[in-house]
């Protein structure tokens, strides 16, 4: 089990160093088409699923903090923060990241090895390894920023209309006592969370998916991997992260 | 290749419209939130010290007049165990404190602590190189009701402890509710007695009222005639003063008069003192000398045939009678 997870570790480890150490490479056409293509599939097209979760999230939060509570608008605005800025809103836009990029991109390097468009031939030649990992990395972690604003933008909006809605104030009233409540340096560090999510959950995904030899068998447990894998990231990240606020 | 190029195009200007989108949206996040707490406006500072900051923490929420003008920056431990609590505030509100300003800690239940910024009514403001506030606390629900529960545990006790001495002295109780309705019973009769007293006072009040009123009519009529009188008084009293000056002329002329007799008179006494005496000294020889001379010619012959022997005397029935003694005496 050890041995394991130190080798994932490393796998994940030499595809992040991989990435950072080879970003020159972004200058090729190719690298930045393949870093477009990534941020479209990843960031645009998942863009009005974000939003609609976003919508749901932040009125179900409100509302079920309203229940639970009784009116008491601070904690309500408390649970908004909380959830919308700094814990929940990067979590669940890295769980969608999961189960629609994280994936893909795992079948789809996976796939690439089966068919032979990454030979090891070409495995050998250092631009195609690099325009698999690269952009997928960086393309996957800008995708999660923006969503994860996004997300948060929406989730508050929604929140601040349900507790109004709920309580019977004024939108202004509740937008006040929100900044009132926030705190500004929340937001880049939600931020800097997404990217690190975005970033980590493609290591995984393509590190899982050209793990896939020449079975076609190997690749839905790529797949599987890289989602499980990514899932314990994201969690192990998010707990750290709260362990280091919390001191 | 001139089907990808659309493609691309497009793709770019999604990417670019998400980025910039994210791009705004997280501006508008952290310039409301640093807007909101001041980061882009000025700051001031004051402070208190506490010998207890239970509750307080940095962020917490500084209010005046129910609005957020601040939050408390810095919590710092003295060398004598107190906490010395930095908070920061906007500055127009810093301009309305005074030097008695006070902060006041307030703690409810279910909801985040939070300081009431008192601003103090003193005449001096609050000086801006040692602005240091005063620092007091409100109690929560659970202080309050075990601050009640302090006080009301003895009173119940003891109200226990009547009940219970009650209970074992029913009977004294029953006695005592005994004599109550008899003192009552007889209160009643005590108050219909006074009902029946003061309708006989009302009664006499009344006669006496028209008694009164009788009197004050013959008083007033009484007061009419004195006025007349008084009338009449002043006109002879007027007439008096006008006469009054002859009057007294008149008095001083006779009083003149009179001085004038009375010295005529006492020159008059002065020489009859001179005189009298000599004339009474000769008076005597004289009568006895007309005495003899009567006698002789009583005696006489023709007279004594003419004249009636006289009648012997009669002696006085009281030796007091002074009309006795005034006639003639015998001899």
């Amino acid at each position: 089990m050890i041995s394991v997870t130190t080798r994932l570790a490393l796998g994940y480890g030499s595809m992040l160093v991989h990435a950072v150490t080879r970003r020159d490479l972004l200058r090729q056409p190719p690298v930045r088409a393949a870093l477009a293509r990534q941020i479209q599939v990843t960031g645009v097209q998942a863009l009005p699923y974000v939003c609609g979760v976003a919508l749901l999230f932040g009125a179900v939060v409100v509302t079920r903090v309203l229940e639970l509570l009784g009116p008491d608008d601070d904690t309500a605005l408390k649970a908004v923060v909380w959830g919308g800025i700094r814990e929940l809103g990067p979590l669940l836009t890295a769980l969608i990241i999961i189960a629609r990029s994280g994936v893909a991109i795992a079948a789809e390097v996976g796939l690439m090895r089966l068919r032979g468009g990454i030979s090891d031939a070409y495995w050998k030649d250092i631009t195609h390894e690099e325009e698999v990992v690269l952009p997928r990395v960086l393309g996957s972690a800008i995708s999660a920023a923006a969503l994860v604003i996004c997300f948060q933008f929406i989730a508050i909006g929604s929140a601040l209309v349900a507790s109004a809605w709920t309580l019977g104030t004024e939108i202004e009233f509740e937008l006040d006592s929100f900044l009132t409540t926030a705190n500004w340096w929340q937001v880049p560090l939600s931020i800097g969370k997404a990217l690190l999510f975005g970033a980590g959950i493609a290591v995984i995904s393509c590190y899982h998916g050209l793990q896939v030899k020449t079975d076609v068998g190997e690749l839905p447990k790529a797949v599987v991997a890289a989602c499980l894998g990514s899932l314990t990231f994201v969690l192990a990240v998010d707990v750290v992260a709260v362990l280091i606020l919390l001191r | 290749m001139s089907d990808e190029a659309p493609k691309a195009r497009s793709r770019r200007y999604q990417i670019t419209a998400l980025l910039v989108l994210a791009v705004v949206l997280g501006a508008l996040l952290i310039g409301g939130i640093a807007y909101q707490h001041g980061s882009l406006s000025r700051r001031a500072e004051v402070y208190f010290i506490a010998d207890d900051v239970t509750g307080l923490a940095p962020g917490t929420t500084v209010r005046m007049s129910g609005f957020r003008i601040g939050k408390v920056a810095e919590l710092q431990l003295q060398d004598d165990l107190n906490v010395k609590v930095v908070l920061v505030i906007e500055v127009e509100p810093f301009n309305h404190l005074r030097s008695d300003a006070r902060a006041i800690l307030v703690r409810e239940q279910l909801k985040p602590a939070a300081i009431d910024l008192r601003a103090g009514s003193a005449a001096t403001p609050l000086p801006e190189g040692d602005p240091r506030v005063g620092f007091s606390r409100r109690g929560t629900l659970t202080e309050v009701a075990e601050d009640l529960r302090t006080r009301l545990a003895p009173i119940l006790d003891d109200v226990k402890q009547l009940t219970g001495v009650a209970r074992e002295r029913r009977g004294d109780v029953d006695a005592v509710l005994k004599n109550a309705s008899e003192v009552s019973r007889e209160l009643a009769g005590a108050a219909k007695e006074m009902r029946a007293l003061t309708a006989e006072l009302r009664q006499r009040a009344s006669r006496l009222g028209a008694q009164s009123e009788a009197t004050m009519a013959e008083v007033n009529r009484s007061v009419v005639r004195t006025g007349g009188l008084i009338g009449q008084a002043e006109k002879s009293l007027d007439s008096v003063n006008s006469k009054l000056p002859g009057l007294l002329l008149k008095a001083e002329d006779m009083l003149g008069n009179l001085d004038a007799v009375m010295r005529d008179a006492r020159t008059i006494s002065a020489a009859a003192a001179v005189a009298v005496p000599g004339m009474l000294q000769s008076v005597s020889p004289m009568l006895d000398d007309s005495r003899e001379m009567v006698q002789g010619v009583r005696q006489s012959w023709p007279l004594r045939g003419m004249m009636p022997a006289p009648a012997p005397a009669l002696l006085p029935i009281d030796s007091h009678d002074s009309a006795a003694l005034r006639g003639p005496a015998a001899r």
